[in-house]
């Protein structure tokens, strides 16, 4: 348990950090300050937050009878929130075609590869 | 401060405290306008095309004042705690001239020391007596010009002074009148601006004016549109005139305002009798959303543009219409291009259709998009009141319209303040209705128009209803099903905004058609202001607390809405309230049903809607009680400590364990007992049905109401 919650605090700190830096930039840009309780308030929040998500999504993997989290449950969970929603859904169309492109330059080289590999073999028996 | 300071000795109202303390904040929330060069900006605008001809007038007179300042001078100086006082005291009428002078001096005094503007004030004022810090740094900015432009641009207003005043006469306004409202933008009743659409024709040309072209479009849109089409620069300039003194208005005539300010555009290259009236009217219609913006947009081009870019403009504007048929659509094109331009936001629906008519015609404006992009931020920002921005605007529309005639100027000053500060209080709707009638057959022609841009409607499909909304108010008698919008529209600016996306969904396909176009030029914050309503519409501690302050906005709701809610109800209003008060532990007023009866409705939809989600998840097409199950987890029921069947366990005894268990195991045999309760038990047989774990979504969604308060 020692080792959970140790493993907890480091990632809380990682959290931290990150959102530090965020809201630094986010300073910059409009000229103000943040204080340290406010990111520490923020930090917190994001932690707490990505803990629900954590269950929530393993909840609706187990309700499509799968052992995978996936982008579906991702979308599943960001229904609610039209901004967020649409952006994920922008981002997994986007995803999906590089992952087509992926695929079909993958088939053209399997393609290729294999008509060499018949070329090597005709020849082979030719040479035979 | 400095810039309160010049827009007081701008408008040369009597009052300079009261000016730098309205402008003051009226300029801190312009943004770029607080700097105390901003404020001359205002004016400095005009310097570039006409350098403060307004200003300059009073400055003009002062020089032969300056000899005599010396003495006034050294009583200024003496008088300089007092100085809101006799400022105010001193620009009323006679003494405005000497104010003026004096305040140069002071300005070049106090301007060192106050505002830090340390414009190059001439020698000769720079010893002469300080008037009020406000109009001093003013006087000081406008030095800052050349007193030799100022003087020609004052003789210039002199001139063109008698050639407004033979056109204007046909309104029934006098010359003066209209031409101080173009400097001062006071108020005058907007209606008679529109009125006036003819008195631009015979406008005389100008190079004040053309400054002012600009800002006068916004006024001349009524009358641009006849202009748009057939002449160019006589009718520009009237139509300048006429713009400024919409543009003034803002606030109030946002609306009006934003055809005009359209309109103008192209009617400024031409001009022409009453038959493009209705061209006009359509541009007016069209372009009223955008009036907002687009006023803000005009001033900056007023201000900022040179005659040269204006005439360009207009000659843009005048080569786009081309074809009367094609004019109307151009025009509004063009409008909407306009208002795309200086509207970031709605570049994205309306720039795909009109991009390519606006790159040519704004060319020229390129340095106009920065400023109308800033105030389009502002009027966003202020979206929720939409004469916020405008009275921001107003001060300094104030300042930059310079009167040549400081008495009249003070005059009609005085009048559009007054008007301008009732304006955020009035709302749109009565002051849109004198405009109803010029408006009328605009909208008319308009629609067919919109029609034909039904698409980019189908894009902005959220932010019609607001944009019909805000039509909705000149549109009244041309369509009726607006009629609920105009009720809804008061709602709008209320903080009651799932109300309004309600009112405004329903009402979408009724506007769809009128509000298309509008849609198309709807400005960005009244767009952002629709997405925003719609969000907070989602949000439940929104939901619930329109529960606790349900009577008020119900009963405001309800007019409109009333034929739906008795239409509709989702369980009956007995049961309903009888759960309702044995949660809520007080006394429970039942006007609160509506409330609770919409709250429901959107409950159960929302609930339909996840389970929905969830079997789709599952690739199922039918509900299960898993579903259920996840949502209770989602809905925080359900946890890894308690299990459904605990809740069973838990909650049905606590409720209805006598009367639901038999009822659940028995098979659709329920002998009601015969208590108080009785009503309830006979609503709870066809639910039991169900099975005892459905039933525990009502009974949470009770408990949680009032627990989630």
């Amino acid at each position: 348990m020692d080792e959970d919650e140790a493993q907890k605090q480091r990632l809380k700190a990682a959290v931290h950090y990150t959102v530090g830096r965020l809201c630094q930039d986010i300073a910059a840009d409009c000229e103000k300050q943040i204080t340290k309780q406010t990111i520490a308030a923020i930090a917190e929040t994001a932690f707490r937050q990505c803990d629900i998500f954590a269950k929530d999504l393993e909840a609706f993997a187990r309700h499509a009878k799968r052992h995978t989290v996936t982008v579906d449950d991702v979308k599943l969970t960001a229904r609610r929130t039209t901004a967020l929603y649409n952006y994920i859904q922008q981002k997994s169309e986007e995803l999906a075609l590089n992952n087509q492109e992926l695929k079909e330059k993958r088939k053209k080289n399997a393609a290729k590869r294999k008509s060499k590999d018949m070329e090597a073999e005709e020849e082979n028996e030719l040479e035979d | 401060m400095c810039v309160s300071e010049t827009e007081a000795s701008l408008l040369m109202s009597g009052q300079p405290a009261l000016q730098e303390s309205e402008p003051n904040p009226a300029e801190s929330s312009a943004g770029e306008r607080t700097e105390g060069l901003s404020g001359v900006e205002l004016s400095d605008l005009t310097l570039h095309t006409e350098p403060l001809t307004h200003v300059v007038r009073g400055l003009s007179r002062k020089k032969p004042q300056h000899v005599f300042s010396v003495s006034a001078f050294e009583e200024q100086f003496d008088q300089l705690p007092d100085n809101t006082e006799d400022t105010s005291h001193v620009f009323h009428k006679g003494d405005v001239s000497q104010a003026k002078g004096d305040s140069s001096q002071d300005l070049d005094v106090s301007s060192g020391s106050k505002s830090g503007l340390n414009l190059t004030l001439k020698t000769p004022f720079v010893e002469k007596r300080i008037e009020r810090a406000g109009l001093q740094r003013k006087v000081s900015n406008r030095r800052l010009q050349s007193v030799d432009a100022f003087d020609e641009a004052v003789q210039r207003c002199l001139e063109q002074c008698p050639n407004q005043d033979q056109s204007v006469f046909q309104d029934g306004k006098t010359l003066e009148d209209s031409s101080w409202q173009k400097f001062t933008l006071g108020l005058s009743d907007v209606t008679e601006l529109y009125v006036q659409s003819k008195k631009d024709d015979t406008m005389g040309p100008s190079a004040e004016k053309e400054r002012e072209h600009e800002l006068e479009k916004a006024r001349d849109i009524p009358v641009s549109e006849p202009l748009i089409q057939e002449e160019k620069d006589h009718e520009m300039e009237s139509q300048d005139e006429e713009e400024v003194v919409p543009s003034s208005q803002e606030d109030v005539y946002l609306r009006a305002e934003d055809d005009i300010v359209l309109a103008p555009t192209q009617a400024m290259t031409e001009s022409l009798p009453e038959s493009h009236d209705v061209e006009l009217q359509d541009r007016e219609f069209v372009e009223e959303v955008e009036i907002g913006n687009v006023v803000e947009i005009e001033y900056e081009n007023v201000v900022e543009t040179e005659d040269q870019e204006v005439v360009e403009i207009e000659d843009e504007n005048a080569e786009e219409v081309g074809d009367e048929e094609v004019e109307d659509e151009n025009a509004e094109e063009v409008e909407n291009e306009n208002a795309e331009e200086f509207e970031d936001k709605n570049a994205e629906e309306v720039e795909d259709e009109e991009v390519v008519e606006a790159d040519l015609e704004y060319n020229d404006t390129s340095q106009y998009p920065e400023r109308i992009t800033r105030r389009a931020h502002r009027s966003e920002g202020g979206g929720a009141v939409l004469g916020i921005p405008g009275t921001t605007r107003v001060t300094k529309s104030f300042g930059a319209g310079l009167n040549p005639r400081e008495k009249d100027l003070l005059d009609f000053v005085d009048e559009g303040r007054e008007s301008l500060q009732d304006i955020p209080d009035e709302e749109r709707e009565p002051l849109g209705s004198p405009e109803f009638p010029q408006l009328h057959p605009a909208a008319e022609l308009s629609t067919p128009e919109q029609r034909s841009q039904q698409h980019e409607a189908s894009l902005a499909e959220e932010d019609v209803p607001e944009l019909a909304e805000d039509d909705d108010a000149q549109e009244e008698p041309n369509q009726s099903e607006e009629e609920e919008l105009m009720d809804s529209e008061p709602a709008n600016h209320s903080p009651e905004f799932p109300q309004e996306e309600e009112e405004e969904e329903e009402d979408d396909d009724d506007d769809d058609a009128l509000s298309a176009e509008l849609s198309m030029k709807t400005p960005a914050f009244v767009r952002q202001k629709r997405v925003f309503a719609s969000r907070t519409a989602q949000t439940t501690p929104t939901v619930l607390k329109e529960v606790n302050s349900g009577p008020a906005p119900q009963v405001a709701k309800r007019a409109p809405r009333q034929k739906r809610q008795t239409g509709v109800d989702v369980l009956p209003k007995s049961y309903v309230m009888s759960v309702f008060k044995h949660f809520a532990k007080t006394k429970v007023a039942s006007d609160v049903y509506p409330a609770i009866n919409e709250i429901l409705k959107k409950y159960f939809e929302r609930l339909a809607d996840d389970l929905e989600a969830y079997a789709a998840h599952a690739k199922r097409k039918t509900i299960e009680v898993e579903d259920f199950e996840l949502l209770m987890r989602r809905q925080g029921f359900v946890t890894d400590t308690t299990p459904v069947n605990i809740l069973i366990e838990k909650y049905l005894p606590m409720e209805y364990r006598k009367l639901l268990i038999p009822v659940a195991t028995s098979g659709n045999k329920v002998i009601p007992k015969q208590r108080r309760s009785s009503h309830l038990s006979r609503c709870w047989v066809p639910v039991a049905l169900w099975g005892p774990k459905l039933l525990l979504l009502l009974l949470f969604f009770f408990s949680s109401s009032s627990c989630m308060q």
